[in-house]
């Protein structure tokens, strides 16, 4: 079995990360991949959210598929993903990192220190504190990337440490999501690719590896007076910024390295998706999921799906119209009967609002009692010998439930701000469970089940209305005990397949 | 080499098999001929030895109220036959109507399914009162209650299984004995 590796550079290289997790819990992704999140911005708020996320996914990927309660294969939470003993690394880990610190600009020698200081430039490149990662400044990354590299990090070894097991004729495949205009991102790309293929050349294992490059899809606004406009990243300057950086890339995946990356998929938005804020970096950046990064993830599935005989290109995302709608969402499986995409996460959008709505205000330790006489809950989860009411299976309808909300929220917020320009984006319809901000900021409504919430979940995949909240109620009271799983996976695995489209 | 397709038989007899209609059915019809087994024959043989008027009887001809008349086993079924047919009828009407989306609202829908039957006991206490007990003496009026109990256990019958019929099981398991039942068959 191949071996699977996704790396998330960057703050948009988290959010794809976040989008590839959700995919995957739907049932989508390889039985096994393993991740890591690099950035030198370690309390961004993207890398801080889809650090959360995992945390939560992985606790319940070892309760339903290793543990007491089993779903069956190939469906929900499927994926296991393994990290390193930190998922995150960041190039430069020392405290109040600065360029000058890190090569220690006092003790170099003239002839050095006058190269140094043609390269970069002394206030905002050299002198500047690096604890909220490059500011979009691809040199600088570059340098710290490259230094980073040449000292090898046991980050990598132990994201690696399988890799000497990997048999004859196996191969490995690694994916890095980045984004071309950003600091960290459009650095880390082709460093790290040349990393992992020194290690495996090490190993004599066959490594291939595949890469989303986010070119620029979403905008703000420009900062405040106040902010001084050199130490931030302006998104006027993404398209300058990506033309250098694509001009750079050219070269090097041309002349320099030919067969650095096997695959390339190149993603953007036109127009430029509007965020409506401006932030920093650091804990405040905690920017909206956007379609591209959805776009990313479906390529990383691609990837690890391809043929092992299939040459090696470079693909572009477009579309054929103004608007998006599943049509224009690539498939995974061109072979599958309907859309799979559409199919597997709309059941898991509709399986979230199911369990948030109808089934998890009821399954709580002082109200669950009033339902042990109906056939779903005999069958489904007394006969599974499940006590509803013991620490750790409220435990986990809490994180599952935690996970739906967070899932809802991707899916809504992937709905762009409205604008006369911005295509409409009509993948999930959720404005039923939904309360927007003036900024596109979504907050969830979910306290009690309303009529307007039965019809919302039947409209929530377009196009088209699908069964109901009573339809799957009905499906969950004929449901038989051994449809597949054990313990509270009979019940989610049942909720899960009546949640069909 | 190509996959053989499944022919139309093999693919009808699948669809049985698994189909959750058929196995509903089954459970359904394992139900009712456990209700029709209590209810029948102590309908039929409150029926046949005491001879009684039934209450539709007694409401449609005022002159079968008197205690001398005979009434036939056919038609005291006839009158089962067609309270339950009522009763089923509003009972489709309520679960087309409404289908519960929830837990909570399938409690509701049991709740409403108790105030249904207790209100359909009501009716039959009412008709036979008025009907039958009547200005009886204390010997008739034990041989009449004898015959009430079979009474409502078979009009229960039928309307049980007119609802198990009808229903899903999403209220199956508010049916009286059904969790009984399952304790049972998992012991």
């Amino acid at each position: 079995m191949d071996s699977n590796y996704v790396i998330g550079v960057g703050g948009s290289g988290s959010k794809c990360v976040e989008s590839l997790l959700h995919v995957c819990a739907s049932g989508l992704g390889p039985d096994r991949v393993g991740l890591a999140l690099v950035d030198q911005d370690l309390s961004n708020g993207n890398l801080t959210r889809t650090k959360q996320l995992l945390s939560l996914y992985r606790g319940l990927h070892t309760k339903l598929h290793n543990g007491s309660h089993g779903l069956r294969e190939r469906t929900l939470l499927h994926t296991a993903f393994t990290t390193a003993d930190t998922a995150e690394w960041s190039p430069l880990r020392e405290k109040r990192a600065t360029l000058d610190a890190h090569f220690n600009y006092k003790a170099m020698r003239d002839e050095a220190k006058m190269l140094f200081e043609c390269l970069f430039e002394r206030r905002y490149e050299r002198e500047q504190s690096l604890e909220e990662g490059f500011r979009g400044r691809a040199a600088l990354g570059a340098a710290a990337m490259f230094s980073a590299a040449a000292s090898r990090s046991h980050f990598w070894d132990r994201l690696f440490s399988d890799m000497g097991d990997i048999a004859q004729g196996e191969e490995m495949r690694v994916f890095l999501f980045a984004s071309i205009f950003g600091g960290t991102g459009a650095s880390g790309f082709p460093t790290i690719a040349k990393i992992i293929k020194e290690m495996a050349e090490q190993h004599a294992v066959k490594v291939r590896i595949g890469g989303a490059l986010m070119l620029p899809y979403f905008e703000y606004p420009d900062p405040p007076a106040s902010v001084e406009r050199q130490s931030v990243t302006l998104s006027r300057e993404f398209k300058r910024r990506s033309r250098q950086a694509l001009e750079y890339y050219h070269d090097l995946l041309t002349y320099q390295y030919p067969e650095l990356f096997d695959q390339i998929y190149l993603l953007g938005f036109d127009p430029l998706l509007e965020l409506g804020y401006f932030k920093e970096g650091g804990s405040l950046q905690r920017n909206k999921p956007l379609l591209p990064e959805l776009l990313g993830a479906l390529a990383a599935l691609n990837f690890f799906r391809l043929d092992r005989s299939s040459a090696p290109q470079v693909l572009r995302a477009g579309r054929g119209s103004r608007n998006v709608s599943w049509e224009e969402i690539p498939r995974l499986d061109p072979h599958a009967k309907g859309h799979d995409v559409r199919q597997h996460l709309g059941r898991l959008i509709r399986f979230a609002i199911a369990f948030l709505v109808a089934y998890y205000p009821h399954l709580q330790r002082n109200s669950y009692t009033r339902f042990r006489d109906q056939s779903w809950f005999r069958r489904l989860i007394a006969d599974a010998d499940l006590e509803v009411g013991s620490d750790d299976v409220q435990q986990l309808f809490s994180e599952l439930a935690k996970y739906c909300q967070e899932l809802l929220t991707w899916a809504a917020s992937l709905k762009p701000l409205p604008d006369s320009l911005t295509p409409e984006i009509c993948l999930f319809d959720l404005e039923h469970i939904v309360e927007r901000d003036s900024i596109g900021g979504v907050a969830l409504r979910l306290n009690k089940l309303t009529s307007r919430q039965k019809q919302g979940f039947q409209q929530a995949i377009p196009p088209g209305a699908h069964h109901g909240l009573d339809g799957v109620f009905e499906g969950l009271s004929r449901a038989r005990s051994d449809s597949g799983g054990r313990g509270l996976g009979v019940f989610l695995q049942t909720l899960f397949d009546e949640c069909h489209l | 080499m190509a996959r053989r397709l499944p022919s139309t038989a093999e693919k009808t007899k699948a669809r049985l098999a698994y189909h959750p209609s058929f196995r509903t059915a089954v459970d359904l019809l394992a139900k009712a001929t456990i209700w029709l087994a209590v209810a029948a024959p102590a309908y039929l043989v409150a029926g046949a030895l005491l001879d009684l008027p039934t209450p539709l009887q007694g409401l449609v001809r005022p002159e079968l109220r008197a205690a001398s008349f005979l009434p036939s086993l056919y038609q005291s079924a006839i009158d089962a036959i067609l309270i339950a047919g009522v009763c089923a009828f509003l009972w489709w009407a309520i679960a087309k109507a409404w289908r519960p989306a929830s837990p909570r609202e399938a409690l509701r829908f049991q709740r409403v399914w108790w105030v249904l039957c207790l209100v359909f006991t009501g009716l039959i206490l009412g008709v036979f009162h008025h009907v039958v007990l009547k200005d009886a003496g204390p010997v008739m009026l034990a041989t009449r209650a004898i015959f009430l109990v079979g009474y409502l256990l078979s009009s229960w019958g039928f309307f049980l299984v007119s609802v198990l019929a009808l229903s899903p099981l999403t209220v199956a398991s508010a049916i009286p004995g059904s969790a009984f039942l399952s304790r049972l068959k998992r012991s």
